[in-house]
């Protein structure tokens, strides 16, 4: 069966915005039956209102929901605003959701996964889709877990939910049911393999900086100083050559800055980019994922640039897994990415597209996101472009 | 299995990856001092599985990246 991938977009409050969905998504269907259905909603359209009104109108697929910072398709880039993606094809998807994800990554990811089958017979390939709530600080840790759960073959793609910048609450979905602290694990089974290309544009601007305290998902100290000091020390040259200062940023900008300015964890040539979601009343850090004391790390920007240029090269290396046209992909795009590119993030998206031959794309501005192929060691990135291609 | 050697060094690189090299060299060092391998060139199978199993007794990220990193090196070795 060949694969149809549609998108769709909507404006307007929740039940509205889920009414225009469902008509553009059917129509394009033409009668297929999806297996697959992902929406992205601002935290004008809850989340928690959209997801039981798209799964009783797709009631015989898999609906994974998660709200953002930013949606797209590849029509553009919107906020305020929902998108969404049907998959229909030689596909059987399998998922759940597991709550308290702060408490436990280990007893949140079990919950998720318990209903998800080993294998379904006739479908010998198998990607893991991740939805969660970063604010829970654990989004390696769940990553991991859940790649252990679901055997060392399983390739992994998906993101970590926004909140428009307000850093307060993210919510994920699957059916009916939403919830914020919380983690949607889903198996894609396909009778093709699917393909995921990552790829960040970041670099470092400090030297090497230790993080002397730290538990769970805060930086408390490093250098033995307030975390937010050092980072308003290393990062003041390079912002004002963008016109911004850490002294002066008022309390709803400081999570924008912070996405800007985001920890590198040296590993090899490479640097794995950390980031940072808040500034606590102390001066330490909210991280979407936890550093653990003891370790070094690096202050890095990106240039718009080499944010375009990744974004092209996670859409090659996507291609290059399928092994086969792309039918269309769905994109997990960190919010920083927006903040450097602003109106050059269309061009970013459009560059996906043509890479993958002009298909159909949807996705979102992530807090975190979440690829990991058999064998990778890491599954949680952040600053980086994630690609999911479904073959033609 | 048992006759395969493996460095030290290769098994801080594998959580290298989630905790940096700084931190993840640590753990393993410690770990391996902890169980009385600090002074091996190089660990046999069972033994880099038991310094991968100290290391994986750290609370939080460090003790998740080891557990992962231990299914990872019986997959490498398989």
């Amino acid at each position: 069966m060949t694969t149809r991938l549609v998108t769709a977009h909507a404006q307007g409050d929740a039940a509205q915005a889920a009414a225009t969905l469902v008509d553009s998504l059917r129509s394009q269907l033409d009668g297929a039956s999806p297996a697959l259905v992902m929406f992205f909603a601002s935290t004008d359209q809850p989340v928690e209102a959209l997801a039981p009104a798209l799964t009783e109108a797709f009631a015989d697929a898999a609906v994974l929901g998660s709200s953002t910072a930013g949606e797209f398709t590849e029509r553009g880039d919107a906020k305020r605003s929902v998108v969404a993606v049907a998959v229909a094809g030689d596909f059987v998807v399998h998922g759940g959701l597991g709550t308290a994800l702060a408490a436990s990554a280990d007893e949140a990811v079990k919950a998720a996964v318990e209903g998800i089958p080993a294998t379904v017979e006739g479908y010998p390939h198998r990607t893991g889709l991740l939805l969660l709530d970063p604010l829970a600080g654990n989004g390696e840790e769940a990553t991991l877990i859940t790649a252990a759960y679901l055997g060392d073959d399983i390739r992994l793609a998906g993101g970590a939910a926004g909140d428009d910048l307000a850093m307060k609450r993210t919510v994920v979905s699957y059916g009916a049911r939403a919830e914020d602290d919380a983690i949607v694990a889903a198996v894609v089974f396909s009778k093709a393999p699917l393909g995921v290309g990552v790829c960040h544009g970041h670099r470092p601007i400090s030297e090497p900086l230790e993080v002397t305290r730290a538990e769970g998902g805060v930086v408390h100290e490093v250098e033995g100083r307030p975390a937010w000091e050092i980072w308003a020390e290393h990062t003041r040259e390079a912002a004002a050559a963008v016109g911004l200062d850490p002294d002066t940023l008022g309390e709803d900008e400081v999570g924008g800055f912070l996405l800007r300015y985001e920890a590198g964890l040296a590993s090899g040539d490479e640097y794995k980019i950390r980031a940072p979601l808040s500034r606590n009343p102390d001066g330490s850090l909210g991280m979407a994922c936890g550093i653990p004391q003891g370790a070094r790390i690096r202050i890095t920007e990106s240039v718009p640039e080499r944010q375009i240029e990744s974004a092209r090269t996670a859409a090659k290396r996507a291609r290059a897994q399928l092994g086969t046209d792309a039918a269309g992909a769905i994109v997990f795009d960190c919010i920083c990415r927006n903040l450097i590119l602003s109106e050059r993030f269309e061009q970013a998206v459009a560059g996906i597209s043509e890479e993958l031959g002009g298909v159909p794309l949807a996705g979102f501005e992530t807090y975190g996101e979440i690829a990991l192929d058999a064998g990778d060691l890491s599954g949680f990135h952040n600053t980086t472009t994630v690609v999911l291609a479904f073959p033609g | 299995m048992s006759d395969t050697t493996i460095d030290i060094d290769r098994l801080w690189k594998l959580l290298s990856h989630t905790v940096g090299q700084e931190k993840a060299e640590l753990a393993v060092r410690s770990a391996a001092n902890e169980i009385g391998l600090s002074r091996r060139p190089a660990l046999t199978f069972d033994e880099a599985l038991a310094v991968l199993e100290k290391v994986a007794e750290t609370p939080g990220i460090v003790g998740v990246t080891a557990r992962f990193a231990k299914s990872r090196l019986h997959l490498a070795a398989s």
